[in-house]
């Protein structure tokens, strides 16, 4: 039994006009009830370098946000943090970040983090770092669009050289002590920019 | 207002005003897209369940409209040990294509990173507790940019539950890199590194995220 759009009966003539209500009431249901993690913005390659990045405009109608990358940094070493700043914030004594690292010549590390945004850390390869190596990277905003300061979760791993031995994985997360919906992210590379070839796109849960 | 199709103009169909296939179809393939490109997580491969135990599973006929993959999964392993390793790998590529580390933590040890060939993930073994319910491990694998010709990016998480207490809990995080071959991921391959079974029960689906 149809429940998202009004079907046809028999005996009414079919006019354009019947026809494309039916359509209209089908791509309504469609964008009102997407699948968990429909894309805000669609998958974006940069072909040149960038100091940033901005996703502005940010409905406030979700309750999740998930913000994937996969990003290298033109900063000359092996590794550069990661910044990103709800709403273009830079105040560090509004935003906490605590993570841990593993590698396989390092036993677990705990970091606790403090730079103008949330800091993910040296999550990001380098130009010293293995060429073609990019580092994937999940960032998940709960409840984004609430009045309560605002909960993330990461996770990622960096590559800075062709071998196992040259792997670290992140995992994270914390809190931005702002009380707006997040309406826009800006995302950057703490010391260099995103090098060619980085990509990224938000989605969403509601 | 039409967002994602073109309306049926007024006027349109044949002298009688009868419209035909070429009216609608579009419109259908449209629609259709819609579905792929809102839906998220769309699903590709509904829940499987094992009927008989297997040592590898493979999973074919990926399409590349697909840019991202994510396979869920209940997993157990059929060596005589409490924990064994669930082996991922892509359209038949061999060890040498992989760069992978492992990292697993329970509440008595904690391991340093493992680096490993294939892209390993630690899951329940055979002597790991089975009443009064048998337990399996939880796995998400998520795979970045599975279409790409360059470097294909994979991070796992989940459990292993070795023995029935707490301490007998290990949390895993892997991650690791399909690299060297250039074509998209066709396929993607299961098994163990210890060469033993998948037992009955266990079970996986994929998931794909559009372009």
């Amino acid at each position: 039994m149809a429940t998202l759009y009004t079907p046809l009966v028999d005996g009414v003539p079919g006019t354009a006009a019947l026809f494309n209500g039916v359509f209209q009431e089908l791509e309504d249901s469609f964008l009102a009830a997407p699948g968990a993690f429909a894309s805000v913005t669609s998958w974006a390659t940069l072909s040149g370098t960038a100091s940033s990045i901005t996703i502005s405009s940010i409905p406030g109608t979700y309750k999740v946000l998930l913000l994937r990358l996969l990003a290298r940094s033109t900063q000359a070493a092996t590794t550069d943090t990661l910044l990103i700043r709800p709403n273009g914030n830079t105040t560090s004594a509004n935003m906490y970040t605590r993570r841990v690292l593993f590698n396989t010549s390092t036993t677990l590390q705990t970091q606790e983090a403090s730079g103008s945004g949330l800091d993910l850390g040296a999550i990001l390869p380098g130009a010293s770092a293995a060429s073609s190596h990019y580092a994937p990277i999940d960032i998940y905003f709960f409840d984004y669009a609430g009045s309560n300061p605002k909960q993330f979760l990461y996770e990622g791993y960096t590559h800075t050289a062709d071998a196992a031995a040259n792997m670290t994985r992140h995992f994270g997360g914390g809190v931005w002590k702002g009380t707006s919906a997040i309406s826009s992210i800006e995302f950057l590379p703490g010391s260099g920019s995103f090098a060619s070839g980085s990509a990224y796109a938000l989605y969403r849960a509601n | 207002m039409a967002e994602f199709y073109t309306p049926i103009q007024s006027g349109a169909g044949n002298a009688l005003a009868h419209f035909g296939q070429e009216n609608f179809n579009p419109i259908f393939e449209d629609l259709e897209y819609l579905i792929y490109l809102r839906s998220g997580w769309y699903k590709l491969l509904d829940w499987v369940t094992l009927g008989t135990a297997s040592a590898l599973v493979t999973i074919t006929g990926i399409d590349t409209r697909w840019r991202h993959l994510k396979l869920m999964g209940l997993f157990r392993s059929s060596l005589s040990a409490t924990v064994d390793n669930l082996s991922i790998s892509f359209s038949g590529a061999s060890e040498h294509y992989y760069n992978s580390i492992r990292f697993h933590n329970s509440s008595t040890s904690t391991a340093s990173g493992t680096a490993a060939a294939w892209i390993n993930h630690r899951i329940a073994g055979g002597t790991a507790p089975a009443a009064p319910a048998i337990v399996y491990s939880p796995v998400i694998v998520d795979i970045f940019n599975a279409p790409a010709s360059t470097s294909r990016y994979v991070m796992v998480r989940g459990y292993a539950h070795s023995t029935d207490t707490d301490s007998g809990m290990t949390a895993v995080l892997s991650c690791g890199e399909y690299r060297g071959e250039t074509g998209a991921i066709s396929s993607i391959s299961l098994s163990l590194s210890s060469a033993s079974n998948l037992t009955v029960g266990s079970m996986y689906a994929l998931y794909g995220l559009d372009k």
